[in-house]
């Protein structure tokens, strides 16, 4: 099953929220006043415009409809549904109050409101990208928050065809609760499904790494809910989720990636590559209408692992406009399968065919651990113990005692036994990762980046292995390549302050007394 | 025709200067002595405070005699201008003067003169020039001749000699600042000759009288007394000292007109700052401040350093052995008291006077020993006492000056501490297993340029860790309750282990032995590292429990005693409950440290964000506590009782989860079963007492009731009833007071007092207040009664009087009984005196007695079939079956409205529930839950922590059947030595 995220993103969640949000909206409205004919067609386009995210379309609408009948429940409540997708909050309450909303969806917007009240906002320069996070630590996120937005925005943009008006705006929550707090789910389902990110009602939101015991790929998690926001506006978010997955999921890392070609990550090629082999492949008929109505965590992660194959494949022959052109066909109201079958001038049976043959002509991988992610918050416990109780037994003794000498400071001793336990688990990232704090400790930086090299490229998400690897590097003397790993560090987990030392001393000139100051900060 | 300057003109210039030169000279000399003379002059005639126009005008007359006499000096000088200079050489040669200014003149002629010859004439001129110098032409001896020089060198001497006297210098400063205006607006002149000062010091200080030729610069102890003399150049009309703390009248000195015109004043140093001397300047009021700046410093008394010294090491104190604590206390003054402070855990405080001195016969420093002794303090086992040392100076001036020391804290010994004992030992052992290992695989056998010597060397330096090691586990073993427990098994195979080395290191090396040894000696380290980590987590774990099992103990002690504060607001239970809060905060610090111990991350993995969420909950609920019970607030108190229950519960939980893997063995079901039905047993009492006391309202309103109706109808029978008063009067009477103490001689005197007001109230035919004074009456003798029963028990009183008085209070105790048996049935029938809404609630109370009842019954069961079915305490269940017939009787007497019998069958249930719970408690502090019939859930299986258990008074008899067995023991010879321990032993089991 794949380390990656499950996030939650269902298909029409803009449009069928929205809909159901107006007319919730509609409904509850107690004093609602027989519709007069005009009037009534400037709300029916409101209505409609919100529904296929034409924002600013429906706002204009909203505030014509309120000039001409400032006291209509439904105006004020297409106001206030318009408000609070262009994150106005406050005035998206009052207009709801207003209008005499009542129901769960207020509460939600209140809820919001709540919460984000004392959050600290950050703009880029052009004013494009809004951040808002709550005050204190996460302040450390903006900068690399904007960079990746503005770099993702470029890059998607440029391949689905397809500009957002802007301004872009992106919360991060600072842990699961409050994810839960603006959203449908609750902290349960969040820690469940392993939730971390959603696109919903314009907007990116998004947990801090700070939630999570090793944080997660955040930059990339902001990327992938903007491919789905540019997405859901482009297709006027009629794209099923097997499409927006797919897409996202081709997508989310190539605004870093370049020149370079979209990778499975070894986890979830490693079960298309056994579903593929027992003949286990999921028919795009089972991915609708949700993947998350899949039986098993194990289904759904195949079901990613499909999609994003099969949109690798089509790109890769049809290009970006082909691509377009899909997206352009489904926002036209057609099926999604027969839009791609249209483009590729081929029936969309003959499309999954070859895309089958293409995933079992795909190498076989060895299958890595599988690291669920770790919240903070709830029972969970603060360390890896949980990740380590999966080892045999005289694996988790070594470690064990690895982990007592380490702890008396012995740490040529401990790197002893903990090489010991990467003889028996040689590839598993927990391991590696002491067996190399400890080689670092005693003064052993190579034999430490021989220990990491194979856990970082089969668990690139792990994020101790990519700090440790990159001091490592750093203490071995290739400040390049420890640059390099230092920079993935912190795109996963940007408060752990080794990342940042390695940069100041290691990482671009211009850099280094940002990150010093980082270093010194997070290391108190 | 012009012609260039030449040698002739240079000359004449040269000469010029010279000439000036020497004028001016003479002219600044004249000037100079002339002002100075008349400056000299003007200063002795104005003296040292002239009027300020007068000096000014005498400045400006100086100044204009001196620029005057030079000016016309100076005016010489316009002989030198031109062809005018040539003159000057008239005297050395008249032709030559003539020719020089022939020459000038011809210079400036273009016009028929030959040009030639006017060169010619020039040119001769310029010759004869050089020939005479020109010290020839202006001569400076002759133009300052000695005498002249002499004349001004006496002018000045004089103005000089006459400034030095002191109305002369005194003059010449008021004339040289006759135009500064001060901003202080006291003009500054130098009126003061000289100064002296006279120290007298503190009596503390013991220094002699001191006195100082100059008192400019005077720093002095705080408090002496300074007496400040003055002479002043001139007799002043008033004369002040402007000193930091005020001003101070200078006044004529007592001493001999010869020494001059000498002021005096006194004054106590106290502050620092600077000094004035100040005369008034004219009869008016315009001050005048010496020209010297002065200051006065005072150096402060310092406070007296205080110091305790504790036990060596910092370790715990024996709660009934004395402890000798080291004091000190230093002060340059002395110190006149030091005083030990000893903060008990109830917040209270004693204070021991350990050294006292007259102020008059302070010591600087005073030093020693006292011995405490923390039973005496009312401690219990584990409780911190917070010692310091008040120290006070004999500083009568200033002081005195009261310092503290740095607090010391002693803990009481207990069980717990032996724990902690037993865990650092434990954790000694590990920490030297965990090194051994460490230096096993820190140095490799297998190494690239390996010898003979350095496998010798490697094995002699292992040997070394390894024995130390050794010596460490069989020490620990042996200290243990099991010697032959797992530490001897682990030793025995160290010492194996060393052996087999020892020998292949002995001779040749074998054929890959060393290297078999050296990978089996390494597996057994690692063995013997994991054991003892294991060893250690259980140790860690079950020292948690008992932890938390004494806060379960604490936490319910509270809850009885707020529960008795409830019924009886007493400084006394407030003490109780505030020592109870004190010890429940120290325990809860001590579990969050254990538990904080025990959380796997100890030992740090790779970097991991930490909660970031909302913050920790840190409610402090002991301390919400007492802050309610301090301000009176029992409901809130209540509240916060709750909110403490549910931290401990809190905390439990995460024991529990902690303790996953061995809760079962150390904090298992029958543990919590037991904490279960104390809760339930606890609540039931609570339901009785209210119970109990509702229906002894309603039977006391009803009595009044019947009263007053009685008297209505007529005067009972009141002879028998006041008969038997005066019986009781008279035993009462009897007791001597000399074999009891203070507060039980008050309780006596209360006793009589309130049966001579039964006495009165009969008189008046007042039954039922005399029935309310004979109860009280009742109440006081038979407390009385019990408390000199137990002092008889222990002390017996001086010639067997306190066992007298015991048995006389008791006789009476018992008549007072009777009498109120007798007032009792001479009050009518109350039922018929109770109003329709007392019925009421006694019928409706009779459901709620039989709620009790069913509780009742349901919690013996409980007790009798814990988890298992193996029983948690036979005897508590008996009791609760007793009660349980109790409150059916009473639950009976209310149905038949029967107030009195029900009230009575009320109180004896809500008693025993009381006395149930008390020695539940007791038993399950002091048998860490190994109560009756639990011994097979014991801690059998982990002997190794085995606690020393000291049965408690109640554990297995009634009290009094273990004060005669206490007794008996008391009888016995102590042995010589130990006589005043074991009979300190004996009174603290009888208390």
């Amino acid at each position: 099953m794949s380390t990656r995220r499950k996030v939650r993103r269902t298909r029409g969640w803009f449009g069928c929220t929205s809909l159901a949000w107006l007319a919730m909206c509609s409904l509850l409205t107690t004093h609602a006043q027989p519709a007069r004919v005009r009037g009534a067609a400037t709300l029916d386009t409101g209505e409609r415009a919100l529904a296929e995210l034409r924002i600013e379309e429906a706002a204009g609408l909203a505030q014509a409809a309120l000039r001409d009948r400032p006291s209509d429940p439904r105006a004020l409540a297409l106001m206030g549904a318009v408000a609070f997708h262009q994150g106005d909050y406050g005035s998206a309450v009052a207009h709801l109050e207003r209008a005499n909303t009542s129901g769960e969806l207020l509460a939600t917007v209140r809820a919001t409101r709540d919460l984000l009240a004392p959050f600290v906002s950050a703009s880029s320069a052009d004013g494009r990208y809004r951040v808002r996070h709550a005050p204190g630590p996460d302040a450390l996120l903006v900068p690399y928050a904007l960079d990746a937005l503005q770099a993702a925005d470029r890059y998607i943009s440029a391949v689905l065809g397809h500009r957002v008006p802007g301004p872009i705006r992106l919360e991060i929550y600072p842990d699961a609760r409050s994810l839960a707090q603006v959203s449908s789910l609750t902290v349960a389902d969040i820690e469940r499904s392993g939730t971390i990110a959603l696109c919903k009602w314009d907007r990116l939101m998004v947990t801090s790494p700070r939630a999570l015991l090793h944080g997660y790929a955040w930059t990339d998690t902001i990327s992938h809910e903007l491919v789905h926001l540019v997405l859901a506006r482009a297709s006027r978010d009629r794209a099923p989720v097997w499409v927006q997955e797919g897409i996202a999921k081709y997508l989310e890392s190539g605004y870093r990636r370049g020149a370079g070609a979209f990778a499975l990550d070894a986890t979830s090629q490693s079960i298309l590559h056994e579903a593929s082999t027992s003949d286990g492949l999921l028919p795009f008929e089972r991915l609708h209408p949700s993947i998350a109505l899949l039986p098993s965590q194990r289904d759904a992660a195949l079901a990613f692992a499909q999609v994003s194959t099969f949109v690798q494949g089509f790109h890769t022959q049809h290009g970006n406009s082909g691509l377009v052109e899909v997206i352009r066909r489904i926002a036209a109201h057609e099926d999604a399968r027969d839009a791609f079958a249209a483009v590729a001038r081929a029936p969309f049976s003959q499309l999954e065919t070859r895309w089958r043959a293409v995933v079992r002509a795909l190498p076989s991988p060895t299958r890595p651990r599988l690291l669920p992610r770790r919240f903070l918050a709830g029972q969970n416990p603060g360390d890896d113990g949980a990740d380590v109780a999966e080892l045999g037994a005289e694996a988790r003794r070594r470690l064990r005692l690895g982990d007592l000498l380490y702890g008396r400071r012995r740490f040529a001793a401990a790197s002893h036994e903990y090489a010991a336990a990467l003889v028996i688990a040689p590839e598993d990232p927990v391991v590696a990762a002491r067996f190399a704090r400890s080689a670092l400790a005693s003064g052993q930086a190579e034999r430490a980046v021989d220990a990491l090299r194979p856990v970082v490229a089969s668990h690139p998400e792990y994020a101790p292995s990519a700090a440790l690897m990159a001091q490592a590097l750093e203490a071995s003397g290739q400040t390049a390549e420890a640059s390099r790993f230092a920079v993935e560090a912190i795109r996963l987990n940007p408060f752990d302050p080794g990342p940042h030392c390695v940069l100041s001393t290691s990482g671009p000139e211009r850099e280094r007394p940002a990150e010093a100051q980082r270093c010194a900060s997070l290391g108190r | 025709m012009t012609t260039a300057p030449d040698d002739l003109e240079a000359y004449l210039r040269r000469l010029r200067v010279r000439a000036s030169a020497i004028v001016g000279v003479r002219a600044a000399g004249v000037g100079l002595s002339a002002g100075g003379l008349a400056l000299t002059v003007a200063a002795l005639g104005l003296g040292p405070l002239p009027k300020t126009w007068l000096a000014i005008s005498a400045v400006a007359v100086s100044l204009l005699i001196a620029t005057g006499l030079a000016g016309r000096e100076l005016r010489q000088t316009r002989r030198f201008r031109g062809a005018g200079v040539t003159r000057l050489m008239v005297p050395l040669s008249p032709q030559l003067a003539s020719r020089a200014e022939s020459a000038l003149e011809l210079a400036t002629v273009t016009q028929g003169t030959s040009v030639d010859l006017v060169r010619a004439h020039r040119a001769r001129v310029e010759r004869e020039l050089r020939a005479v110098p020109l010290g020839l032409v202006a001569p400076l001896r002759a133009w300052l001749p000695v005498r002249y020089l002499a004349g001004l060198g006496l002018v000045v001497l004089t103005s000089l000699v006459t400034l030095q006297t002191a109305r002369g210098r005194a003059g010449a400063y008021a004339l040289l600042h006759a135009f500064e205006r001060p901003a202080s607006g006291v003009r500054r002149a130098d009126l003061v000759a000289e100064t002296r000062a006279t120290l007298r010091f503190p009596a503390y200080r013991g220094r002699a009288i001191e006195s100082h030729p100059s008192a400019d610069a005077l720093q002095v102890p705080h408090g002496t007394v300074v007496t400040f003399l003055v002479r002043f150049h001139n007799e002043p009309n008033r004369a002040a000292l402007r000193l930091p703390s005020g001003e101070s009248r200078l006044v004529p000195a007592s001493l001999p007109p010869s020494e001059g015109n000498w002021y005096s004043t006194e004054f106590v140093a106290n502050t620092s700052g600077s000094v004035q001397i100040v005369v008034d300047a004219s009869d008016g009021n315009e001050w005048a401040a010496d020209r010297r700046p002065r200051t006065l410093r005072v150096q402060p008394d310092a406070e007296p350093v205080a110091s305790l010294s504790g036990t060596e090491g910092g370790a715990d104190v024996a709660l009934d052995l004395p402890t000798s604590i080291g004091y000190a206390a230093t002060d340059d003054v002395g110190v006149a008291e030091a005083t030990l402070v000893i903060a008990r855990p109830d917040g209270t405080e004693e204070r021991r006077v350990v050294t006292r001195h007259p102020d008059h016969q302070t010591v600087p420093l005073v030093q020693g020993a006292v011995d405490i002794l923390p039973i005496d303090l009312g401690a219990q086992p584990g409780d911190r006492l917070t010692l310091t040392l008040e120290a006070r100076d004999g500083d009568v001036l200033t002081g005195p000056h009261v310092t503290r020391s740095a607090p010391l804290t002693l803990r009481v010994a207990s069980a717990g501490t032996q724990r902690e004992e037993l865990l650092a030992g434990l954790e000694a052992v590990f920490d030297a297993a965990l090194d051994a290992l460490a230096d096993r695989l820190e140095m490799p056998l297998l190494i690239e340029d390996r010898t003979e010597a350095s496998d010798q060397a490697r094995h002699h330096q292992l040997a070394q860790g390894e024995g130390d090691l050794l010596r460490a586990l069989q020490a620990f073993g042996t200290a243990q309750p099991n010697p032959s427990g797992p530490y001897e098994r682990h030793a025995e195979r160290l010492e194996r282990g060393m052996e087999q080395e020892r020998r292949a290191y002995r001779g040749r090396p074998a054929n890959g032995l060393r290297e078999r040894l050296d990978t089996q000696q390494t597996e057994l380290l690692e063995t013997l590292v994991l054991a003892l980590d294991e060893l250690r987590a259980q140790a860690q774990l079950a020292d948690a429990a008992e932890l938390a099992r004494e806060l379960v103990a604490l936490r319910r002690d509270i809850a009885s005693l707020l529960a008795e504060l409830r019924r009886a607001d007493t400084a006394e239970a407030r003490q109780a409950i505030a020592a109870a809060i004190g010890r429940a905060r120290d325990r809860l610090a001590q579990l969050a440290q254990r538990m904080a111990a025990l959380d796997p991350s100890a030992i740090p993995p790779e970097f991991a964000n930490r909660e970031a969420g909302p913050p920790q909950e840190t409610a402090d609920a002991l301390g919400d506590l007492e802050r309610a019970l301090g301000s009176g607030d029992l409901d809130a108190a209540d509240r916060h009782m709750q909110e403490l229950t549910r931290q401990i519960d809190r905390l439990m939980t995460s024991l529990g989860q902690a303790e996953e893997d061995y809760a079962e063995e150390h904090f298992g079901a029958r543990d919590r079963a037991l904490a279960a039905a104390l809760d339930a047993l606890e609540g039931l009492e609570t339901e009785q007492r209210v119970l109990a006391e509702r229906t002894d309202r309603t039977r006391r309103t009803a009595a009044a009731r019947a009263l007053d109706a009685l008297r209505a109808s007529g005067d009972p029978d009141t002879r028998r009833v006041a008969n038997e008063l005066r019986s009781a009067q008279q035993a009462l009477r009897g007791v001597p007071e000399g074999g009891i103490g203070l507060r039980d001689r008050e309780a006596l005197s209360r006793t009589r007092q309130r049966l001579q007001d039964a006495e009165d109230a009969l008189e008046h035919g007042d039954i039922g207040e005399a029935r309310r004074m004979v109860a009280e009456a009742r109440a006081d003798s038979q407390g009385l009664s019990r408390d000199l029963e137990l002092s008889a028990l222990m002390f017996g009183g001086a010639g067997g009087r306190t066992a007298d008085a015991a048995r006389q209070v008791a006789a009476a105790a018992r008549r007072i009984a009777t009498l109120e048996g007798q007032l009792d049935r001479a009050i009518p029938d109350l039922q018929d005196h109770l109003v329709a809404e007392e019925s009421a609630q006694l019928r409706d109370d009779s459901s709620r007695q039989e709620s009790a009842e069913a509780a009742a019954q349901r919690l013996a069961g409980q007790f009798r079939e814990g988890p298992g079915g193996e029983p948690l305490h036979d005897g508590a269940a008996a009791t609760l079956d007793s009660v349980s017939e109790q409150m059916e009787t009473a639950r009976r007497s209310l149905q038949r409205l029967d107030a009195l019998g029900a009230s009575a069958r009320q109180a004896e249930a809500a008693e025993a529930l009381r006395t149930l719970r008390e020695e539940l408690e007791q038993q399950s502090r002091g048998g860490g839950g190994s109560g009756e019939g639990g011994s097979g859930g014991g801690s059998g299986g982990n002997s190794q922590i085995q606690r020393v258990v000291i049965p408690t008074a109640d554990e297995h008899e009634g009290p009094q059947a273990f004060r005669r067995r206490v007794l008996d023991a008391m009888d016995r010879r102590a042995p010589g030595g130990y006589e005043d321990a074991v009979r300190r032993y004996y009174e603290r089991l009888l208390r």
